[in-house]
């Protein structure tokens, strides 16, 4: 009877045996810390595709498969090409851990990167490959697996000694927008504050004009924009006048020469006389060169007093206004109004 | 009998090492067993922690101090990761020196590891022409009047505007619950009223290491403009990449 029973038990016992072990064997080991990076997940972009992962089997390895699919991780079964990837421009850019891998361009498919090199043994450094001009899946939210498979073989053929799966996903972008209004802030007046806030005065008295002394008084302007282009600044007007009597306007700067009748302005800080201020403010606006120069005035119509060829925070001007007049001078109340125009192209 | 009570033992022994979650045979396979019926279940004691759940999310671990098994519709023998926006644009309207441009986007990831995952954000800020908007390297509050670009991705009450009048945002939402998802905003992205833009961080990741469920994130962008920031409208594509480790 035992020995019946020994008869009966052996060889189903050999069988359980048998189909364990073929069981662990068709297992391959997994690799560990496995991800796929891919530069933008956006669908048809070509991206660069790092993927990593470390081998722990020591096994000798000939080849590397990294295949994507749509429909399963999984090792073996059938694997449905995501539609719109493209993998068959790609290069490989570089490789750390185990490395020595080329393309095996014979066997590489567009869904499929076949990594060969003379087979040796594998270490359990982590491996990195990266892959650029990769054209991503064209379908949004799609999900992909990779399967990753490593053979003795150079040819990604035979036993599977690892392997492992890792996924990655496209999305589409969203938009993000703003709308940003182009603005130029500009103030004139006897006294402005750098940004504007607050102004005051807009007429300026010379008092008596004599032949032995030159008048002068100031105001300030103060501007900035966010145009591209920058913005300028120029003067409108006329040189002081009552009815038709005319005081000389400076066309060329030149210094104040008492005695002599003449209308100018500079943006300087000066001494003789002593008046006005040098620009002030952390924006790029520039003075026009004619006005430029402490001690020489000069003023003409029309003239471009500042200017920034780029956007620019806000500077402050000082403009000094100077009045010399000859004995010859017709008496009278002369007075004028200057406009100070600001300009950006946008 | 006595040498036949030894070889089953070893019998017994060999055998789980060939348990799988797939069922297969030469025209047949299952991928992932899934019975969708019952309900969460949480149970802890001292030395045991259980987790079960139902449905399409699914999904549970059990583990004690020696030992970890996972159950549900989708178990870690299969990597498994999605992203999708739900909701694809994100308007910061007019921006003037004294208003902050608030725009908020929503997004989700699913995952199913035995690591964790990151979300990156990979693009560079708004551009207008050549001119790209400054993003905010540091972490910090919006000011009105400073040009910033910055993002978070919790509930928050400043800044405000008139679309936004209480603030713009929340927190990420774990579904169906904490038991199968853990996504959370990430270090720098996670202060309510602080915000901040650098390419390529992390603004999302898994808590706890291994992640599953799903978690929705809502994106909070702010932008001001300050003297300089040009005029005109600036506009960016928004691409978020999502990479797990198994």
């Amino acid at each position: 009877m035992k020995n019946k029973i020994h008869h009966i038990l052996r060889p189903l016992v050999v069988l359980f045996l048998v189909l364990s072990t073929a069981r662990v064997s068709a297992v391959p080991p997994r690799f560990t810390d496995r991800f796929v990076n891919n530069s933008s997940s956006i669908p048809s972009a070509q991206v660069t595709q790092t993927i990593g992962f470390t081998m722990n089997s020591f096994s000798t390895v000939g080849s590397i498969q990294m295949e994507q699919c749509t429909n399963y991780p999984f090792i073996g079964t059938t694997c449905t090409p995501p539609a719109g990837l493209s993998l068959s421009s790609v290069v490989f850019d570089s490789q750390t851990g185990n490395t020595g891998f080329t393309i095996d361009i014979i066997n590489s498919t567009s869904n499929k990167i076949i990594l060969t090199r003379v087979p040796s043994p594998v270490t359990a450094d982590p491996n990195t490959y990266v892959f650029t001009s990769i054209t991503n899946p064209s379908a949004n939210n799609q999900t992909v697996y990779i399967r990753i498979s490593a053979y003795a073989s150079t040819d990604a053929t035979g036993d599977v000694v690892e392997s492992g799966g890792v996924a990655y996903s496209t999305q589409g972008a969203f938009s993000v927008g703003a709308f940003v209004p182009p603005f130029l802030t500009f103030c004139a007046a006897v006294t402005v504050t750098q940004n504007c806030s607050a102004v005051t005065g807009t007429f300026l008295s010379l008092g008596e004009l004599l032949s032995t002394q030159t008048k002068a008084v100031s105001s300030q302007f103060s501007g900035a924009t966010n145009d591209p282009n920058g913005f300028s600044v120029y003067i409108l007007g006329q040189t002081m006048t009552a009815g038709n009597q005319v005081i000389s306007q400076i066309d060329t700067p030149t210094v104040s020469l008492v005695g002599v009748s003449q209308f100018g302005i500079n943006l300087r800080a000066n001494t003789n006389p002593a008046i006005g201020a040098n620009s002030t403010g952390n924006g790029t606006s520039v003075v026009s060169p004619n006005y430029n120069v402490a001690n020489q005035f000069v003023f003409k119509n029309g003239d471009k007093l500042t200017s920034s060829s780029l956007s620019t925070e806000f500077n402050l001007q000082t403009v000094s206004y100077i009045v010399n007049v000859s004995k010859n001078q017709a008496p009278g109340f002369y007075a004028t109004t200057v406009t100070y125009l600001a300009v950006a192209a946008f | 009998m006595k040498r036949v009570t030894i070889i089953a033992a070893l019998v017994l022994v060999m055998y789980p090492f060939s348990v799988f979650a797939q069922s297969s045979s030469t025209s047949y396979q299952v991928n992932e067993s899934t019975f969708n019926s019952g309900g969460n279940i949480d149970t802890n004691s001292a030395s045991y922690n259980a987790r079960g759940g139902a449905g399409d999310l699914g999904v549970g671990e059990s583990s004690s101090v020696n030992y970890v098994a996972f159950g549900g519709s989708i178990t870690p023998d299969q990597e498994y990761l999605e992203m999708g926006l739900t909701s694809s644009n994100a308007d910061l309207g007019l921006i003037t020196p004294s208003t902050t441009g608030i725009g908020v986007t929503t997004f989700y990831v699913r995952a199913y590891t035995n690591g964790s995952y990151v979300v990156r954000s990979t693009n560079q800020p708004p551009v207008n022409g050549s001119y790209v908007w400054n993003a905010m390297a540091t972490a910090g509050a919006s000011i009105a009047g400073t040009e910033q670009y910055g993002i978070n991705l919790t509930a928050n009450t400043s800044p405000t505007n008139s679309t936004y009048p209480a603030g713009a945002g929340s927190n990420p939402t774990q579904t169906p619950s904490t038991t199968f998802a853990n996504g959370q905003a990430a270090t720098g992205y996670n202060t309510p009223n602080i915000y901040k833009y650098v390419v390529g961080d992390t603004i999302a990741t898994s808590g706890g290491g291994r992640a599953w469920g799903r978690t929705d994130y809502s994106l909070t962008i702010i932008a001001n403009i300050g003297g300089l920031t040009p005029g005109g409208a600036f506009s960016v594509d928004q691409d978020l990449v999502v990479v797990a480790t198994y």
